[in-house]
């Protein structure tokens, strides 16, 4: 028994970056984890025949990267580089048909990718495909509400108001989140906020800007797209989409 | 102060306020048309405050207790022929619906509850968590899949995944050449469920269900086919009405529309939940009063 569970062939995994084919960072990044399986997903792979997907049985589902099909369990992760498809991404498609062939796929990966049980970062939200992508403000509002010290932030829509600027006057800071790590800063107030920011954002990948630090230190922006192919960035983020436990396993 | 906001001529919107202005609650509507007038400022750390401002009026965030927001694509507007217009228009609502996400004012229906709407795969399996059956469905770009789909099922509709262009048909043997298509769009195929048209519309805690009569594949649009939709007001079994109760609330819709379909054998099928339901086109058909119950929510303390 144990020496027939030896012989097994462990499948073959494949680490997903779907990304925009214009974005070069995911480009490297598949250079990078090519020994992990990666293999990028173009929006014009959702133009490929071979996708199928039935809500409620996530595992029978099959997709289309690089051109080639691969089934859902055959999937180590997902890393998710692209806030949406759109339209200028489907040079293929009628120019006419391409707004809505773009809100189509959208909608489509928006569910398939929540469904998913391996691990996803960022699992989409509807309307991003890599998080919530909340505006300034609710970034703001939401750090705040979590404890985290902020600085105020002013939205003014006029016809004819100039923009308010949202650019602190003190250094700022930036910690990276890459699952439960952080870099880019070793002050335990900054690492232990950014933490708490991405926690209450239900995000795994983000980075938080802080203006100030220790104790003075205040949140001011982040973003769901940094640049994740600085080498100890990358290897940890290869590590948390392959290493882990998935959520829905954890649930 | 109530919040309305969106077109004069949307009818929701204005029988909800002609309610208000027969009860004498405060409201205030905010005309998009007038967009270019308005500018707004919204200060925002742990609170939130701001106002909305034109030459003469100025309406204090703060004062807001609860608003029923039913705005339309700017870029559908008049204003959107000029680029400036179009622009600041965008921005205003922008930044009023993020108000409406942040706010701790009672929001019919907070924007990012409505998102889900825009997948209907992905509010399908909130529906289905929640008790409902939903049909057997396949979204693929695969025709031999579709083609064997099909076989499977005998009957299917065709519908998008998004809430764009969202009219349900059912597939012919005239469509049997065009499935080749679905390879350039994952394309969404459903088990046709025959049985009975429900509308529940659910405000807080009340539910207004209607029962639609109709020969059309999708009753909303019985007209472009030649048919007729016939809407009567009906009643739920218990089991059935909360659980409609239970799904608007858990996906944190106080007013929803929810499409149902019964079988002839009983079972109660959730296709669909609407976050900004145009309910007039019931109300008008079954006398309930389900813009005055919407006047009601937003008007209450609760």
């Amino acid at each position: 028994m144990e020496r027939r569970r030896q012989r097994r062939k462990v499948p073959n995994k494949t680490l997903l970056i779907i990304a925009s084919a214009r974005d070069e960072i995911a480009r490297r990044l598949s250079t990078v984890w090519q020994g992990s399986g990666a293999r990028l997903l173009h929006p014009r792979d959702l133009s490929r025949p071979g996708w199928r997907y039935q809500p409620g049985q996530i595992e029978a589902s099959s997709a289309v990267a690089s051109g080639e099909l691969i089934s859902a369990r055959e999937l180590s992760g997902v890393f998710i580089r692209l806030a949406s498809v759109s339209a200028e991404d489907l040079i293929e498609i009628v120019p006419e048909d391409r707004p809505y062939v773009a809100q189509e796929m959208n909608a489509f990966l928006v569910a398939w990718l929540s469904a998913l049980s391996c691990r996803v970062v960022n699992r989409p939200a509807v309307g991003c495909l890599s998080g919530p992508n909340w505006r300034p403000e609710q970034w703001i509002h939401a750090a705040a509400q979590a404890g985290v010290p902020v600085v105020p932030i002013r939205r003014r829509v006029g016809f004819d108001a100039a923009p308010v600027p949202a650019v602190p006057a003190a250094p700022t800071f930036t910690v990276t989140v890459i699952g439960n790590n952080c870099f880019g800063s070793n002050d335990p107030f900054l690492r232990r906020s950014a933490l708490r920011i991405a926690h209450c954002a239900n995000v795994e990948l983000l980075a938080v800007n802080f203006a100030g630090s220790g104790k003075a230190a205040r949140f001011f922006s982040a973003t769901l797209w940094p640049d994740p192919s600085l080498p100890d960035h990358a290897s940890a983020l290869l590590e948390h989409l392959t290493g882990a436990r998935s959520r829905m396993e954890l649930a | 102060m109530i919040l309305l906001w969106g077109l004069p001529g949307d009818t929701p919107l204005s029988s909800v306020g002609d309610v208000l202005t027969r009860r004498r609650k405060k409201s205030f509507f905010l005309d998009q048309h007038d967009s270019l007038e308005w500018s707004i400022e919204l200060d925002v750390d742990d609170s939130i405050s701001g106002c909305l401002r034109n030459g003469r009026r100025r309406l204090d965030l703060a004062d807001v207790t609860a608003a029923y927001i039913r705005p339309y694509d700017a870029r559908e507007l008049p204003l959107a022929s000029e680029l400036r217009a179009l622009t600041h228009a965008l921005n205003l609502g922008d930044a009023l619906l993020s108000w409406a996400d942040m706010t701790s004012a009672k929001i019919v229906n907070r924007p990012w509850a409505m998102s889900p709407n825009n997948s209907k795969p992905y509010q399908s399996l909130q529906i289905r968590s929640l008790g409902f059956s939903i049909p057997e469905t396949l979204i693929t770009t695969d025709p031999e899949a579709a083609q064997e789909f099909w076989e499977r099922q005998g009957t299917v509709i065709y519908k998008s995944v998004s809430s764009v262009r969202s009219i349900v048909s059912r597939l012919s043997p005239a469509h049997a050449l065009r499935l080749k298509s679905v390879r350039w769009c994952p394309t969404q195929f459903q088990q046709y469920i025959a049985g009975t048209d429900y509308r529940v519309h659910v405000v807080g805690e009340r539910l207004f269900p209607s029962m639609i009569q109709s020969q059309a594949d999708d009753y909303r649009y019985a007209g472009l086919n030649g048919r007729s939709a016939e809407i009567k007001a009906a009643h739920l079994p218990k089991h059935v009405a909360d659980r409609c109760r239970r799904l608007a609330a858990a996906i944190s819709l106080p007013v929803a529309g929810i499409d149902l379909r019964v079988t002839p054998a009983g079972e109660w099928y959730c296709f669909e939940v609407n976050p900004s339901p145009g309910f007039s086109y019931y109300q008008q058909a079954t006398g309930q009063p389900i813009a005055e119950a919407i006047a009601d929510f937003l008007a209450s303390d609760s």
